[in-house]
């Protein structure tokens, strides 16, 4: 009977239950929403960033991040990839020459990182053929290819089988140049890598730079969620002359970033809880109040505190699960719908990474979470009022 | 058979520091199948009183017996349980849950007891329609007239059966015909049923009804007799 009770007590006053509801629907709809979205980009991002960038787990030798010298290669590299292959969780390996050089046209130049990869190795790890806009990707067959981005095209007025020049420095510290043939274009959803970035065959490279081995291998890994746990156990197959880093240290902004919107997130969840709990803090002190004479009256003929507190839970309990289911669903719909159809962000936000459409994938954590978070409000925040009613004396509340 | 016994029993309120004798030192007795009236002026005592006798406030000093069990020194959790098991309760504001139906009313303490629903069921609804509320099962106390909602208040007290049924002024807001109605409903119910009934009032037509009248005076018994079946007393 108290379940019926209180289901039956939350329409006793229908607008001040309607509103909390639809403070509740609204809110968590919303809530789901914004945050899946944010998630997603999020995710996104970091998802492109390690697909076409940098890939979960690189090897360099010690001091070469720091100092990109052409000189820093990796010793020993076959040994070091037969190794490192043969550990469980690595999918693939890619070897990188990777130099800065300057690119330059009849019309311009600019400075770049010229990366030297082994087609099919590359396209293992690498989904940057999925953003070539025009021409094709490297294959064997072609002569000194490469390929640039569009903003490079763009500003070096190149076009498929254009002639560009890169000079960068070889092995013997002596400028060395060559001219390579573009037969790709690509636009990644990453402005500052097309700004910086060009790709050209691993052994092009190694002819003209005359260095023997790679300063890079990228490693695709079969689980992410396993990265730290690979990333050691490929650091203690080699020494210390190696040094193995994950894509959270090779790519600090975006990591920073990703930070900076869980954030934002949390800072958002923490307001829409706010103003739910206020709203339900002050619902249900207005049901104590009113009922002050009705709960002294259930306590005299014989209902327990623990009952009568249940109770007031339980009326809680029901307004926000009606608020909350439904707004969860609308806010799984919205996702889904957004799933189909897209969300045009801006096209401007580029330089973060951030693709101007985003497809939002609906993050079951993130359910969970929210879900989770709707219960344990209603039972903080209706305790407070529901304790206050186990305070009326029944003496004292019949009285008038 | 005695029902209920209290010894000695005192209650001082204290608000605001300043000591207000509710009931002082009072020892009565009530029996089984009784029919008692306590009357006196406002602020005598008479809710007080009531309130300890059924359970819901405890006594400064002295004790409280119910079918030979002390209670005034039950835990409040066990003293809930008594209550819920052992007393029925009327208010003069009738205090039906306003939304639930008269049968659901009625059943509400037999629900706290966990009984069965065919058995809560079948034992309101032979409580409404014996006072002559079969037409109104589902009705719920909105819809009803002042003195129907204390006809089901009087069927709520009785449903799961107590020892005694204590009512405070139950008559209080009605008017003369439901007054008259309601003090035959429970008249029937104690003669034929036996069921024990105390009641405080302020009205000389429920005190010409009482078996047994006690009269209050300054937390004090001043007064305490019981009549033969035709004398009339006037107070
Ligand atoms: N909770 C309380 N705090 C302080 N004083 C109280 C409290 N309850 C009752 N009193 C006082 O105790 C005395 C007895 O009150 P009680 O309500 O028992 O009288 P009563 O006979 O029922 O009066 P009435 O006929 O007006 O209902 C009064 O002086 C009253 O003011
Ligand atoms: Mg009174």
């Amino acid at each position: 009977m108290t379940n019926k009770l209180a289901w039956k007590n939350i329409w006793r006053n229908k607008t001040r239950s309607f509103v909390f509801i639809s403070a509740a629907f609204l809110g968590f709809a919303i809530a789901l929403f914004t945050l899946n979205t944010m998630k997603s980009i999020s995710q996104q991002r970091l998802d492109d960033a390690i697909n076409i960038q940098t890939s979960y787990i690189q090897i360099h030798k010690k001091g070469f991040i720091e100092d990109k010298e052409i000189t820093f290669t990796i010793p020993d590299a076959d040994n070091v990839i037969s190794k490192v292959k043969s550990i469980n969780g690595v999918e693939s390996i890619s070897k990188h020459i990777s130099s800065n050089a300057v690119m330059a046209s009849p019309e311009n130049n600019i400075v770049c990182e010229i990366k030297g990869v082994v087609p099919e190795q590359e396209n293992k790890i690498s989904v940057l053929k999925d953003f070539i806009i025009e021409g094709e990707q490297l294959n064997d067959l072609q002569k000194t290819p490469i390929l640039v981005s569009k903003k490079t095209a763009d500003k070096l007025k190149l076009k498929l089988k254009s002639k560009v020049v890169v000079t960068l420095k070889s092995a013997n510290g002596e400028i060395t140049g060559g001219t390579f043939r573009v037969v790709g274009i690509f636009a990644t959803p990453s402005t500052p890598f097309d700004e910086g970035t060009a790709i050209a065959r691993y052994n092009d490279l190694e002819l003209l730079s005359g260095i023997k081995l790679p300063h890079e291998l990228a490693i695709k890994i079969a689980d992410p969620s396993k990265l730290k746990e690979v990333q050691s156990k490929i650091q203690s197959v080699l020494n210390n002359e190696y040094e193995v880093n994950d894509w959270m240290y090779l790519l600090p902004e975006l990591f920073a970033f990703d930070s900076f919107i869980n954030m934002i997130g949390v800072l958002f969840t923490v307001i829409i809880i706010l103003g739910l709990g206020f709203s339900l803090m002050n619902t249900m002190n207005m049901i104590v109040q009113e009922r002050t004479k009705e709960l002294g009256m259930l306590r005299a003929i014989g209902q327990k505190k623990w009952s009568v507190f249940s109770m007031l839970l339980k009326e809680a309990g029901l307004m926000m699960s009606i608020g909350a289911s439904g707004g969860i669903l609308l806010g799984v719909l919205f996702v889904y719908m957004s799933s189909k159809h897209g969300i045009s962000i801006s096209e401007g936000l580029g330089f973060l990474g951030i693709r101007p459409t985003i497809y939002p994938k609906l993050n079951p954590e993130l359910l969970g979470m929210i879900s989770i978070m709707a219960i344990a409000l209603t039972l903080l925040i209706s305790a407070i009022p529901a304790r206050r009613a186990l305070k009326i004396k029944p003496q004292e509340a019949l009285r008038d | 058979m005695k029902v209920i016994e209290l010894k000695n029993v005192s209650k001082i309120y204290n608000p605001k520091g300043i000591a207000v004798q509710a009931v002082n030192n009072v020892s009565i007795e009530f029996s089984q199948g009784e029919f008692t009236a306590i009357v006196g002026a406002s602020g005598s005592g008479k809710t007080t009183l009531l309130n300890i006798i059924g359970g819901i406030d405890t006594p400064s000093s002295g004790e409280v017996y119910v079918n030979n069990k002390q209670i005034n020194q039950l835990s409040e959790r066990k003293l809930t349980e008594f209550r819920r098991d052992n007393i029925g309760f009327i208010f003069q504001q009738y205090n039906l849950l306003p939304v639930l139906t008269a049968t659901e009313n009625v059943e509400f303490i037999m629900e706290l007891q966990g009984k069965p629903k065919t058995e809560r069921e079948a034992r309101a609804k032979e409580l409404l329609i014996a006072i002559g509320l079969g037409e109104k099962l589902n009705e719920r106390p909105s819809k009803l007239s002042g003195g129907q909602q204390q006809r089901v208040a009087v069927a709520r007290a009785l449903a799961h059966k107590p020892k005694f049924v204590i009512a405070d002024e139950p008559t209080a807001n009605l008017d003369s015909k439901s007054t008259e109605d309601l003090l035959q409903m429970m008249q029937e119910l104690n003669q034929k049923e036996g069921v024990t009934f105390i009641f405080s009032t302020h009205d000389q037509r429920v005190v010409d009804k009482a078996k047994r009248v006690i009269v209050f005076e300054d937390g004090k018994v001043k007064e305490d007799y019981t009549k033969n079946d035709n004398e009339k007393h006037k107070i």
